[in-house]
C-alpha cells in the first residue's frame, strides 16, 4: 500500500512538472483610449507585465478578441497593429473593432510570445463626449496669423505656419477635407509625448488640397496669470467637447467628422481617410 | 516580580504610543510606478491609477494644485500613453483616501 502511494506521489510530481507551467505573472492589457463610443471602430493599448514594464514591438503579433460582456457569444476577432511611440522604446497596439453595442466589453488578447495574458474591459458609451463620426464639426471661428503673431498661437517650437492661417469655421465650409489637431505641444515635457502633431506636419506636403490646422488646447498661455484651467480653454476645444488631449479629426467636404483618433497616430489611419 | 510586570506593561504602552505617533495620517509617502488609469476631463482629474512594480495597483485624487512634472494634472494621460514610470507624493486622507501632492519622472 506504501508502494502505490509512493508511486503515486511521484508520479503526479513527473506530471505536474510535465504540464504547460501556468504563468504566475500573465501580461496584461491597458486601455490607452478615451472617449469610446458607438460607432468608433479604434481602441488603444498598451501590453504590460505585471511589474508595470512596457512590452510590445513589431516582433510580437498581438490578436483579440472582443466581446460585449453581456453577450458573451458575440465575438469580434482582429490583428493588432503596432504603433510605435518612440522606435525600439515604447509604443501602444491599435485594433480596429466594430464596438455596435454600448457596455461594457471584454478584450482578451494573446501574444505571439505564447505568454499568458488577462484580459481586460472597456466601457462603450452610447455617444461619445467629443463630436462623433458622422456629426458636423462645430464651424467655429479660431485665431490666425491674420490676427496674431505666431507665439501667440502655438507652443510648438517648430511651428508649420501654414496651420495657423486658416480659420476653423472657414476650414469647414471651403469644400475641402480637413485635418485639425488640438494638442498642446508646451506641456510634451517628455520625449515620448505628443508626436501627433508632428505626424500630421509630416503629410502636408503630400496632400496640397487638405486644410490642416493645428490648435492650441488653451488660450491666453503667453498672459501673465496664465493657468491650463476651464477659464482658457480654447472655444473651439469646448465646442468639440474634448475631455483630453492629444486629438485629431477629419473632417470631409461637406463638413463631417470622417475619422477621429485621441493618443497616437499609426501609419496610414489618416491618409487612408484623405485618400478616399 | 510585581514590579517587573509593572515595568514590562509601561515599557509596551510606551511602545504603543510611539507607533502612534509615527504613523501620523499627514506621513508623505511615495509609489512608483506606471499610470493605469486617467479619470476627469482636461481641467479637472478626478483620480487616476498607478501599477507598482510589485503588480499592486494605488488609486490616487489629485491634490489641489498638483503638478505632474510641472504641467497640469491631464498630463497624466501622455504617462499613460507613453508607459513612463511616475514617482507619486502622497498623504493619507482622512477616509483613508490617497492624496497626490506631487508626481515626477521616476
Amino acid at each position: 500500500m506504501r508502494r502505490i502511494l509512493l508511486l503515486t506521489v511521484v508520479l503526479s510530481f513527473f506530471a505536474s512538472a510535465c504540464s504547460a507551467p501556468e504563468t504566475a505573472n500573465p501580461l496584461i492589457g491597458i486601455r490607452a483610449s478615451t472617449d469610446s463610443a458607438v460607432g468608433d471602430n479604434r481602441l488603444l493599448f498598451a501590453v504590460h507585465e505585471i511589474s508595470g514594464v512596457r512590452r510590445g514591438g513589431p516582433d510580437e503579433a498581438v490578436s483579440v478578441v472582443a466581446s460585449p460582456l453581456d453577450s458573451p457569444d458575440v465575438k469580434y476577432a482582429a490583428d493588432a497593429t503596432y504603433v510605435p511611440i518612440i522606435d525600439g522604446v515604447t509604443g501602444l497596439y491599435v485594433v480596429h473593432i466594430p464596438f455596435d453595442t454600448a457596455g461594457i466589453w471584454q478584450i482578451d488578447f494573446t501574444v505571439s510570445t505564447g505568454e499568458d495574458t488577462d484580459s481586460f474591459l472597456v466601457d462603450i458609451k452610447e455617444q461619445p463626449l467629443s463630436v462623433a463620426v458622422g456629426e458636423m464639426a462645430p464651424a467655429v471661428a479660431t485665431p490666425t496669423l491674420a490676427q496674431f503673431a505666431i507665439k501667440d498661437l502655438t507652443t510648438d517650437p517648430n511651428p508649420l505656419l501654414s496651420m495657423y492661417q486658416m480659420s476653423l469655421d472657414v476650414a469647414l465650409t471651403n469644400g475641402q477635407k480637413s485635418v485639425v489637431v488640438f494638442s498642446t505641444p508646451a506641456y510634451c515635457t517628455s520625449s515620448a509625448c505628443g508626436p501627433m502633431l508632428d505626424q500630421v506636419k509630416d503629410m502636408v506636403t503630400q496632400f496640397p488640397e487638405v486644410n490642416f490646422l493645428h490648435i492650441e488646447v488653451y488660450e491666453g498661455f503667453r498672459k501673465a496669470g496664465f493657468a491650463p484651467d476651464e477659464n482658457h480653454l480654447a472655444p473651439s476645444v469646448v465646442a468639440f467637447g474634448l475631455a483630453s488631449e492629444p486629438w485629431v479629426f477629419v473632417v470631409d467636404e461637406t463638413g463631417a467628422v470622417s475619422g477621429r483618433f485621441d493618443g497616437v497616430l499609426a501609419d496610414g489611419e489618416i491618409e487612408s481617410l484623405l485618400r478616399n | 516580580m510585581k514590579r517587573t510586570t509593572i515595568l514590562i506593561l509601561a515599557v509596551l504602552v510606551f511602545a504603543v504610543v510611539l507607533a502612534g505617533c509615527s504613523t501620523t495620517p499627514d506621513s508623505v509617502h511615495e509609489v512608483v510606478g506606471v499610470v493605469t488609469g486617467v479619470t476627469g476631463n482636461l481641467t479637472d482629474i478626478e483620480s487616476f491609477v498607478v501599477l507598482d512594480s510589485e503588480g499592486n495597483s494605488h488609486l490616487f485624487e489629485p491634490a489641489d494644485g498638483m503638478t505632474v512634472n510641472g504641467a497640469p494634472p491631464s498630463h497624466l494621460r501622455d504617462h499613460l500613453v507613453s508607459g513612463e514610470t511616475v514617482r507619486v507624493f502622497f498623504h493619507e486622507g482622512s477616509s483613508g483616501t490617497r492624496i497626490a501632492d506631487d508626481v515626477m519622472d521616476a
